[in-house]
This record gives structure tokens, C-alpha cells and sequence, in this order.
């Protein structure tokens, strides 16, 4: 049986290894006031989405403020000059389409997604809400306390709470650990024009990239945008820089008490990368040996062998200063030591052996198709398009992403796996009840205990 | 995102879930969709949509199973047995299925729900072979043991404990079907009670499997880039010797009529208050239904939709609020769950969703809220028609649960049938106190426990 597996495996490498993908053509302009179009046609389905993406985010919230970003984006179609939130709601609604906004890290979108009939209403009111929102005081009341009991409920959302935790203890000062969705005390905080000035700094053609992509006429579309942002006034946007985040030191263990909790929530990590990062592609085959798809090898051990939890995963958190690199698991509260000990020597068992050459091949094609099955929405594409942008990737990256991948090296990957895989320094974040805290757990780390209310401001 | 009663799935995946669960009616989209269809001597259907939009097969197989099967002290058994399909099986050695996929370019995945387990992978075209040749293998010859059932065992308790034990709504839903239902199995949760999932046996997985599993009573669908004369030419080399089953004798649907509202307090650990509103339904196979899909748009897709606008614009009483209605083989629920604002009683919410009910039975809905209502069902059907998996579950769907995939492409005809008169008369008949059950979330304070 063995035998046969070994067949099998060599046979649909080589048959993985023809992935290949055909990303559509794009048109690119440039508007008069710096607005950068994007066109994409694709008419699988009768179905336009608009995406447009401007630099600055939740980490350039002003302390004490945080959560502003996130609130601006949000708030931006609950009201513009002409239009109430009831109007916006009902105009997007009545089409059958979506209308998004919200905030980053580093970004802030708008999305429109409606059928290709619907697109020239669906222009004006896109248009509309990303140059004229009006940020009424009363939409700002009422999100702000949505937002209020959303901190709330999430304290019975034990993995809600283990993620907010380990990103934000994991960053220590650096802006990438503020909440983005603020704390009921910073969101107090938030006045509408605080909303504006956001609005107004990075709002502005010059620090925006619009995509189209569905099925549309192209000169049609390009008529009808320059109509809409034609008249967009110019700005450059802010140019902040932000600086690389600092890796945690030594082992600390940070459990979050919640009494009632029958089964503990766990993230293990420290810093990750930069996503321009040079080493980006070896990183991604190696955290997909590790921790993705459904044969990596914390699914093997934790999951199929020893049915500790029904979820185990690792990744790299998309940032553009320096994501965060953690492995996410839930097991029942009896089993939290043993789990810990078990991804802990899966971590440490990778550092010292890394992937097998198969490991390898089985990762590369598994990115590449499940890469190119990803490009089969308008939604996707357009996410794609300003990613590169975003991060700055070069204007070819989609065409060229599978060949990056497979031409990852064994040699490459040790040293990825050496250098950002991290081990001695980490930071483990539990989230279970203290009164059932396992005996040996100071030998994970530096313990410290807190309880829910602590962990959501 | 709540999570609805039930729909346990093999691993996480959460996007991909919503496209499988979306409700759906059908568009015009439909039409550049052209599928073929034999059957095989022993039973087995195919259906197959040729799209070489993207160099990818999703291949899937639909079982008329589901939980809705289940018999007291082995709920969980339709779910449990899900997981275990992917241990291994004559030819394959465990864990083969998903390093062969993988290394192929692809992924697998399943979920199992009320009245339907749907598995599917999706991967490069040149390994739809091995794909065919582990897939018989399965339907032919699971490996079915102690080892694997114990380890899935242990698997499945966690993803209960992660999906109900330790959620809000999880564990409201439970509560909301178990109450509501006193002699159909749709009173069990898909993913099964705690002490069921420790008494299923593994003589209970073989029974299930051979009456089950048989070809005769699983569908497969095919859609993507592959060549249907090489399928159709393979799947009688793979799947033709399999032997077909007796049909399973039909569930009885013994449910009585509710005579009166139910009421029942949950009283956990909690921030927030939370209420769960549930009114019995008809079955897909009622023309009542796609009215009541409309009805459940109106009250509450989007944000100007009436529940929406009324209890988190003007009132702002609740944090969100969804309806749903059940699209099952027997009579379900028509869903409202709601989560209160800080300060806000669940009391205030329920009258508020009363009155608005009432208000649409005695005053019916507006042709623009209709139309509204209808184009979102639309595009609903578009939003499926956009991945190979979203066409391979939407065909499963309609074809286990609705009576046949074809319907799926006549859902734009009965949502555009639908008047302002429907809509205010299903209101009227199934929106009513006496087929109501309502669950709240009472929050239990530490110190009182």
C-alpha cells in the first residue's frame, strides 16, 4: 500500500507541475487629477465589481483614537451630501448587488459589486459615497454603539478573543497591534471630524487605484468613470512610513480566563514578514508544508493522528511593514498541555529536518491550483489587482506567480524555516478557564493571567 | 455569520460553506450552463457541465442522506460517517485521498446537513482518473474500523465543542430545533448530541454505509475543463460494478401539528441577550416556499430591508438580526435570531418582530419590496453560477432536497410568479403564534452559577 502511495504521488506531481493560469488583459490610465484605472474584462458571468483601494489604514489611527479608520471606511455609505444612509441601503439593495467599505492595516476599499445592467446607477453611487460622504452625527452615535456591544458580544467568541489578544500583545508598541476595531474607550473618542479629516487625507486620486473587472464595454466604462471621478479634486495622500516590527523576545504564555469555556483556544507565533518580502515565495511553501491545506503536518500530527482538534493551521498575516507569523488550534480543555506540547515539537521537529522534497512538490502544486482557482471571481481579481499595488508587486505577479512558487529551492526553504520559524522566542496566547490551567504550563514560558474584560480593551 | 442548525463539515472553510448554504433561486445565467446526464445500470446518475473557463475539475458526489436518517442514540452518525470517508478504503491508505489531491492541485472537501451529504473536490484537470479510481475505491470499499471510527470520533467532539458548545448562536439554534420539533428528526443537530457521539459503533458505520452509500442512492456532478465523452467512457470503467442496495424505506414524517407557542429559556454564560424565533414552514415541495424565501428577503437581506431598518437604524435594539427560511425535504422553520444592544430586552425585540409580521399580513408589502426581494434571489443565482464547486453544490442541492436539478433552473420563473398577495398570505398562515417557538439567551452571571 505504501508502495502504491509513493506511485501515485510522483505521478500527479509531474501532473500538477503544467499548472498554469491565464489572467485576463488590463487596461491601465491615468486620469487627469492621478487617478489610476484599472479594466479587466471578464464575462463568465453578467456581473461588474468596482474596487478601489487608497494607502493608509487602521495603523495610522492617532492614539487614543483607535478604531478611526475603521469607522471612517464604514461610515462612508451611512450618508453623503445627497444621499441618507436609508437612500444608499435601498438604491444598492434594490439591485440584488453589495456595497463595501472598510479599513486595513494599510488600506482602506470601497467595493461595488452589481449585475452588468445595473453598472451606470451603480457608478453615481459609488462615486458618491467615496467623494461625499457626509459622516452625520447620528450614523456616527449608532455605529459607535454597535461597535460598543460588537467588543462586547466578542467576549463569547473565545477564538475572536485569542486572535485580538495574540495580534495585539504579539506587536507590543508598534502600531500593528492597535485594535483596529478600537476599544469601547477610543471609540468613545471619535468625533465626525475626526472622520472627515480622515477621509479627506487619504481619499484623494493621486493615492488611489480603481478597478473594474466583469463584463462591461470597455469605452462605455472609461466614459462613464472619467464622468464620475473626472472631477474628483487632486491631493497625493499621506506618505508615512512604517517602521518594521520589532520580534518578541524569550517564551511568554498569556492566558485569557474565561470560566465558562469547555474547550481552549490556542495562537503560537511572533513576528512574521514584510509582504514584499524577497523571500515571500519560499515562505509561502514552507507555511503550506506546515500549516495549510489538509495534509500539512500540523493537521497530521494534531488532527489524523491524534485527534486533539478539528482545526490546526499556521500563517503569515498579509502587512506591509511585517506581518505576523502564528499556528491557531482549539482543543478540549483537559488536552491544552498536551497540544501545546505537541505543536510546539512539530514546530521544533520542522526547524531541525525542514520539508521533504515531496512535502515540497505536494505544496507547490496545491498553491498553484488552489492559486488559480482563486482567480475565477470578479471579487478576487479585483483584490488581486490592488494587492499588487498595495504591496508593490510587479505589474506581472499574477502571470508569474506559479513559476515564483515552483522555482522555490530545498536550500531556500531551510534557511526561511531557520530564520522565521520561530521557536525560542514566542509568544503563546490561551483562552480557557485558569482555574483548569495545567500544572506544567510555566515550562511554555513566562506566564501571566488575565481575564475577559482585560482582553477586550 | 450564525450558525445555523446543523451542517457539520469535514474542516473549516468558511467561504466556500456560504456558497454551499446560500439560498438560492435561479437567473438567466443558467442558460450558458448545459448539462448532460446518464445512468449507470447499478443506479448511479451523472450529471456533467463542460466549462473551460478555468484549467479545473470539481468533481461531486451527492448521497440522499442526512441527518433527517438518524434514529435515537446514534444522532451524528450522517456527519460522523462523513469524516471517516476520508480514511482510506481498499486500494488507498489513509490520509491518501487529500496527499493525492494536493499534490494534483487540488482540495477536498464535504458537508453533511439535514437531508443531504455532499462531498466534492476540485483539482487539475489531468487527475481526473485518479480522482474516478479513489473515489469507486470509497463508494466501493471504505475502510470501515475501530481505529478510524475513534479517531473521528475524537475529531467530530471537537468541532461540536467549537461549533455549539462554546457559540452563542451554536447553541441557540440547537435549542431552538429541539424544542420545536417533538417527533421529526430535524429536532437532532446534524453534528449530533455529545452522548450520541460516544455510543455510534462500528457496526452502526457499516449498516450506514452499505444501505446508504450505495450508487443507487448517490448523484455525482461533474463541471469543468474535462471532455464528457472520456468521463462518461470512465465512469463506467470505475463505477459500473458496484453493486446497487434496496432503497432505503422512506422517513416518516410524524411530526404533529403545533397546537400553541413553545417557550424556552437558555440560561449560559453570555454579555448580551440573544433571542431565537422559529415557526414552522412548509417543504420545498409546497409553492408556499419560494413566497416565503421572498418574505424572508424582505424582512431582513440588506440593510434596508424592514427588520434591519426598524430594529438597528431607528430603534437600535439589536446588534443584527437574520431570518432564514428552511429549504427541506419535510417541513422546517422559518428562522429570526437576533442578538440584543447592550441594555436592550429580548422582550422589546420579539414584540417589535411581531409587530412587523402582523403589519405585512394585514397590509401585504410593497410592489418595489417585492421587486427588490426578487432581484436579490437573482443575483443570489448569479453569485452561484460564478465557480465550478458553486454550480457542482447548487445542481447537488436542488437535486437531493428539491426533487431534481433542474429546478434550480426554474427558480427565476416561480420567484418572478410570486405577487404581493403571496407574500402577505404566507404571512398570514405560517407566521402565526401557534406554530411559533422562541429560545432566549438569559445571561447567567458567574456568581450566580
Amino acid at each position: 500500500m505504501k508502495h502504491l502511495l509513493c506511485l501515485v504521488l510522483l505521478l500527479s506531481a509531474t501532473e500538477g507541475s503544467s499548472q498554469t493560469v491565464q489572467v485576463p488583459p488590463v487596461e491601465r490610465h491615468t486620469l487627469d487629477n492621478g487617478l489610476t484605472l484599472m479594466l479587466m474584462r471578464y464575462d463568465r458571468v453578467p456581473v461588474v465589481h468596482l474596487r478601489i483601494m487608497v494607502k493608509g489604514g487602521s495603523a495610522d489611527d492617532p492614539a487614543g483614537k483607535t478604531g478611526l479608520a475603521s469607522m471612517a471606511a464604514a461610515l462612508m455609505k451611512e450618508g453623503t451630501m445627497s444621499r441618507s444612509a436609508a437612500e444608499i441601503a435601498e438604491e444598492i439593495d434594490f439591485t440584488g448587488g453589495s456595497l463595501t467599505s472598510g479599513a486595513g492595516l494599510d488600506y482602506c476599499a470601497v467595493t461595488l459589486e452589481v449585475l452588468s445592467k445595473d453598472l451606470d446607477g451603480g457608478i453615481d453611487l459609488f462615486a458618491d459615497v467615496i467623494r461625499h460622504p457626509s459622516f452625520p452625527a447620528g450614523e456616527l452615535e449608532r455605529e459607535r454603539n454597535q461597535r460598543v456591544a460588537g467588543l462586547e458580544g466578542m467576549k463569547e467568541n473565545p477564538s475572536a478573543v485569542a486572535s485580538r489578544v495574540f495580534t495585539r500583545t504579539v506587536y507590543g508598541d508598534h502600531p500593528y497591534g492597535r485594535q483596529t476595531d478600537g476599544t469601547s474607550a477610543s471609540l468613545g473618542e471619535i468625533t465626525t471630524e475626526d472622520l472627515s479629516r480622515f477621509h479627506r487625507s487619504v481619499f484623494v486620486p493621486g493615492n488611489a487605484l480603481l478597478v473594474a473587472v466583469g463584463d462591461f464595454d470597455p469605452v462605455q466604462l472609461k466614459a462613464s468613470l472619467n464622468r464620475a471621478f473626472g472631477g474628483w479634486e487632486p491631493g497625493e495622500g499621506p506618505r508615512t512610513k512604517m517602521m518594521v516590527p520589532v520580534m518578541l523576545t524569550g517564551a511568554r504564555v498569556l492566558l485569557v480566563d474565561k470560566p465558562d469555556a469547555t474547550q481552549t483556544q490556542i495562537r503560537i507565533g511572533n513576528i512574521g514578514v514584510p509582504m514584499n518580502d524577497p523571500e515571500r515565495f519560499p515562505i509561502i511553501v514552507a507555511n503550506t508544508v506546515f500549516g495549510s491545506g489538509f495534509t500539512s503536518r500540523l493537521i497530521e500530527e494534531l488532527r489524523v493522528n491524534r485527534s486533539l482538534t478539528y482545526g490546526a493551521s499556521s500563517s503569515f498575516s498579509s502587512a506591509r511593514a511585517g506581518g505576523s507569523f502564528v499556528i491557531s488550534t482549539f482543543t478540549r480543555t483537559e488536552s491544552t498541555a498536551e497540544m501545546l506540547s505537541a505543536a510546539l515539537e512539530q514546530l521544533a521537529l520542522y526547524r531541525a529536518g525542514g520539508p521533504t522534497p515531496e512535502e515540497v512538490e505536494k505544496a507547490k502544486n496545491y498553491i498553484a491550483g488552489g492559486f488559480a482557482r482563486g482567480l475565477q471571481t470578479p471579487g478576487a481579481l479585483a483584490s488581486r489587482l490592488t494587492d499588487g499595488e498595495l504591496y508593490g508587486f510587479p505589474a506581472d505577479y499574477l502571470q508569474n506567480y506559479i513559476t515564483e512558487v515552483q522555482g522555490v529551492t530545498l536550500d531556500q526553504l531551510r534557511a526561511v524555516i531557520q530564520k522565521r520559524f520561530h521557536y525560542d522566542n514566542r509568544l503563546i496566547v490561551l483562552v480557557m478557564p485558569a482555574s483548569a490551567r495545567p500544572d506544567m504550563l510555566e515550562t511554555f514560558g513566562s506566564v501571566s493571567v488575565i481575564d475577559l474584560d482585560a482582553a477586550i480593551e | 455569520m450564525i450558525r445555523k442548525n446543523g451542517n457539520g463539515r469535514k474542516r473549516l472553510l468558511p467561504t466556500l460553506a456560504a456558497v454551499m448554504l446560500a439560498s438560492t433561486a435561479h437567473v438567466s445565467q443558467a442558460q450558458s450552463v448545459k448539462p448532460e446526464e446518464f445512468t449507470l445500470p447499478n443506479g448511479l446518475k451523472v450529471v456533467m457541465v463542460e466549462d473551460h473557463t478555468v484549467p479545473s475539475i470539481c468533481f461531486s458526489i451527492a448521497f440522499r442522506v442526512g441527518s433527517r436518517h438518524e434514529k435515537a442514540g446514534i444522532t451524528g452518525i450522517s456527519h460522523l460517517f462523513e469524516h471517516m470517508m476520508f480514511n482510506g478504503s481498499a486500494r488507498y491508505a489513509p490520509t491518501v485521498f487529500d496527499s493525492v489531491l494536493e499534490a494534483g492541485g487540488g482540495y477536498s472537501n464535504a458537508y453533511t446537513s439535514n437531508d443531504i451529504t455532499f462531498y466534492y473536490e476540485e483539482f487539475n484537470p489531468p487527475l481526473l482518473e485518479t480522482v474516478l479510481s479513489m473515489e469507486s475505491d470509497r463508494m466501493r470499499a471504505l475502510k470501515i474500523d475501530a481505529e478510524n471510527l475513534e479517531q473521528e470520533r475524537g475529531i467530530v467532539k471537537e468541532e461540536r465543542r467549537v461549533s455549539t458548545d462554546n457559540s452563542v448562536p451554536g447553541a441557540m439554534f440547537e435549542e431552538l430545533y429541539a424544542s420545536a420539533f417533538v417527533a421529526h428528526p430535524y429536532q437532532n443537530p446534524v453534528v449530533g448530541w455529545m452522548g450520541d457521539l460516544d455510543n455510534i459503533r462500528v457496526e452502526d458505520a457499516k449498516e450506514y454505509f452499505r444501505v446508504y452509500y450505495a450508487p443507487n442512492n448517490a448523484v455525482v456532478f461533474v463541471v469543468g475543463d474535462f471532455s464528457p465523452s472520456f468521463l462518461t467512457e470512465k465512469m463506467a470503467e470505475y463505477f459500473s460494478e458496484i453493486p446497487p442496495q434496496e432503497i432505503p424505506r422512506p422517513v416518516a414524517n410524524s411530526e404533529p401539528d403545533q397546537r400553541g407557542e413553545r417557550r424556552i429559556i437558555l440560561r449560559r454564560e453570555a454579555r448580551l441577550p440573544a433571542v431565537a424565533i422559529g415557526y414552522k414552514t412548509p417543504s420545498v415541495s409546497s409553492p408556499d416556499l419560494v413566497p416565503l424565501m421572498l418574505l424572508s428577503s424582505i424582512l431582513s437581506r440588506g440593510q434596508s430591508s424592514r427588520l434591519y431598518k426598524r430594529l438597528v437604524y431607528d430603534l437600535q435594539i439589536v446588534t443584527g438580526i437574520e431570518t432564514n427560511v428552511d429549504e427541506y425535504v419535510d417541513p422546517g422553520l422559518f428562522t429570526v435570531y437576533a442578538q440584543m444592544q447592550t441594555g436592550a430586552s429580548p422582550d422589546a425585540v420579539e414584540r417589535e418582530v411581531y409587530a412587523m409580521i402582523d403589519s405585512i399580513a394585514a397590509h401585504g408589502v410593497s410592489e418595489r419590496e417585492l421587486q427588490k426581494a426578487r432581484n436579490g434571489e437573482q443575483v443570489a443565482t448569479v453569485n452561484s453560477f460564478k465557480t465550478n464547486a458553486g454550480i457542482a453544490s447548487r445542481m447537488g442541492h436542488y437535486e437531493v432536497v428539491w426533487g431534481g436539478y433542474v429546478r434550480g433552473f426554474e427558480m427565476t420563473g416561480l420567484v418572478e410568479a410570486v405577487t404581493m398577495a403571496d407574500i402577505q398570505r404566507v404571512a398570514r398562515d405560517y407566521l402565526v403564534p401557534d406554530r411559533r417557538t422562541v429560545v432566549t439567551l438569559v445571561p447567567a452571571q458567574e456568581e450566580n452559577r
